[in-house]
């Protein structure tokens, strides 16, 4: 019988690293649908199912959840709650059932199958409630279908990874290979020179102080604004915006919801009428939805430190993630699971109490002057409402 | 790599919750009734489900509709005779209220076979 060992916070930010490696990657793979998703970033999660006790599974989930909000710069939207409840019931499904059916009659393929199909049904009830609308359903067979040959994939790869890597048995057995020692490599914030006005923490508040603006505001127009006056944030603070993705994106949400009409008769082709409202409702919910993300990628920096352990073990994750993006060039298509693997064991022997490198960039006065008028102007067309009337 | 039985069962599950799901989705064609008033200058459409009231203007003044609980009707009219709201209110495909004097055409639109179904048995 073998003795698992409990997980030192080392390998939960190991983990984690990778889990914000695999999504950076996610988000440069080309996708069919725009709100399909691989679900990549879900294989550190498939792998720990075995090796970590539920409290440190947990912990993994979160660092997950909250370090892809940060990478991709979505954790002031709907995206991040999608994400969120996605991951939350599909990580506590996989871990669920392995520990009800045990190892003999269960792999890592039906784990993924499990978890793939829990979190799009999450998913597709969120499309639902705010993107789409009735006509979300349609969306339902290609999604459950994708979800199952991503799901068999990932478990598939799992299954094969997990059989192969020394690092993974090591855990598993409770033993650590010792590997070659790491210099660790520092983090570098964003270097432009606009960040060097404010703090991380400052730019957090403001993008927070701004969002109900957007959120609380009824008027489809207004929205439109505030849509836009994000988009220049986010572009002044050179975040990487992709043009095609975002509108595709909205003119996907704007026909779903032309699907279900109601108002006014703009003008008809055929059967297919398009109606005033309609059209209002899509486009409010298309430029809610970008809106958001734009301002979260404007207000959300990557050198952003959450308190208490949980923000030291994301703080630990970004800084192994660092390491496994300066070292991917050796981790090689023919080669992948032999690569990774001595890739984990020699980030896995550096020491996680090594101090972190800290940034404590101040914001001036003049960047303060700046994000309080950046808060201001998105709550105008607010204001310009209660004064009209 | 070995696929055991559970395995089996779950992907099973997943497949026939996405046949499942294409199935109701495509399988019939149940597109929700909708009301759609055509005025002098303006058309509206609306789902039967929702809750609308509305002024349409026609020649001699403005017509109100309703839609309320699945059903439609006209509640007011600047006509002289007044059938139009007496006509009540009207739910399944193919039923009509019209209001000649005002030049106002309401009707149901959706499917049909659905409502012959319901009737016939």
């Amino acid at each position: 019988m073998t003795k698992r060992l409990m997980p030192q916070h080392g390998d939960i930010a190991l983990l984690g690293a990778f889990c914000l490696f695999l999504s950076t990657i996610e988000y440069l793979i080309p996708k069919p649908l725009p709100f399909f998703r691989i679900g990549l970033a879900n294989l550190p999660l498939l792998l720990a199912v075995d090796l970590f006790p539920f409290k440190s599974f947990l912990l993994l989930m979160l660092i997950k959840i909250l370090g892809q909000a940060l990478v991709s710069g979505t954790l002031f939207s709907y995206i991040f709650l999608f994400s969120l409840s996605g991951t939350l019931v599909s990580t506590l499904t996989m871990y669920g059932i392995r520990r009800m059916a045990g190892k003999r009659f269960l792999s890592f393929i039906g784990i993924g199958v499990a978890g793939a199909t829990v979190s799009n049904i999450i998913q597709l009830v969120y499309a639902q409630l705010f993107l789409f609308g009735e006509s979300a359903r349609y969306i339902a067979p290609p999604f459950l279908g994708a979800g199952l040959i991503t799901g068999f994939s990932l478990g598939a790869f799992c299954e094969y990874f997990s059989s192969l890597s020394k690092w993974y048995n090591s855990r598993l057995h409770g033993e650590i290979i010792p590997g070659k020692e790491q210099e660790s490599s520092p983090l570098v914030p964003d270097s432009s020179r606009i960040h060097t006005f404010f703090s991380s923490r400052d730019l957090c508040i403001a993008g927070l102080l701004a969002m109900p603006a957007l959120l609380f505001n009824p008027d489809t127009m207004s929205r439109i604004y505030q849509f836009f006056l994000f988009t220049i944030y986010a572009l002044l603070l050179h975040k990487k915006i992709n043009a095609v993705m975002t509108i595709i994106v909205m003119l996907t949400i704007i026909l779903f919801n032309l699907f279900i009409p109601f108002g006014t008769i703009l003008f008809s082709i055929g059967s297919f009428r398009l109606s005033s409202g309609a059209l209002r409702t899509g486009i409010g919910r298309a430029v809610t939805l970008e809106g958001l993300i734009m301002l979260s990628k404007a207000s959300i920096r990557s050198d952003l430190r959450l308190p208490g352990t949980m923000g030291a073990l994301i703080g630990e994750s970004f800084r192994l993630f660092a390491l496994i993006t300066e070292r991917k060039g050796r981790i090689r298509a023919k080669t992948i699971v032999s690569d990774i693997d001595s890739l984990m064991i020699d980030l896995g022997s550096i020491n996680p109490g090594k101090t972190l490198p800290t940034y404590k960039i101040r914001s001036t006065r003049t960047g303060t002057i700046i994000l309080i008028t950046a808060v201001l102007l998105a709550w105008l067309p607010v204001g310009v409402r209660i004064f009209s009337y | 790599m070995r696929i055991k039985v559970l395995d089996i069962v779950l992907c099973g599950i997943a497949l026939a919750l996405t046949a499942g799901s294409a199935v109701l989705v495509f399988g019939r064609n149940q597109s929700p009734s909708r009301v759609v008033i055509r005025g002098q200058s303006r058309d509206w459409i609306f789902p039967l489900d929702t809750e609308e009231k509305l002024h349409v203007s026609g020649p001699i003044g403005d017509t109100v509709v309703v839609i309320r609980n699945g059903n439609a009707q006209i509640l007011e009219s600047p006509c002289t005779n007044q059938s139009c709201v007496a006509a009540g209110t009207i739910h399944r495909a193919g039923q009509w209220v019209a209001c000649m004097p005002n030049d106002v055409f309401i009707s149901i639109e959706g499917a049909r076979d659905e409502t012959l179904d319901a009737t016939a048995w």
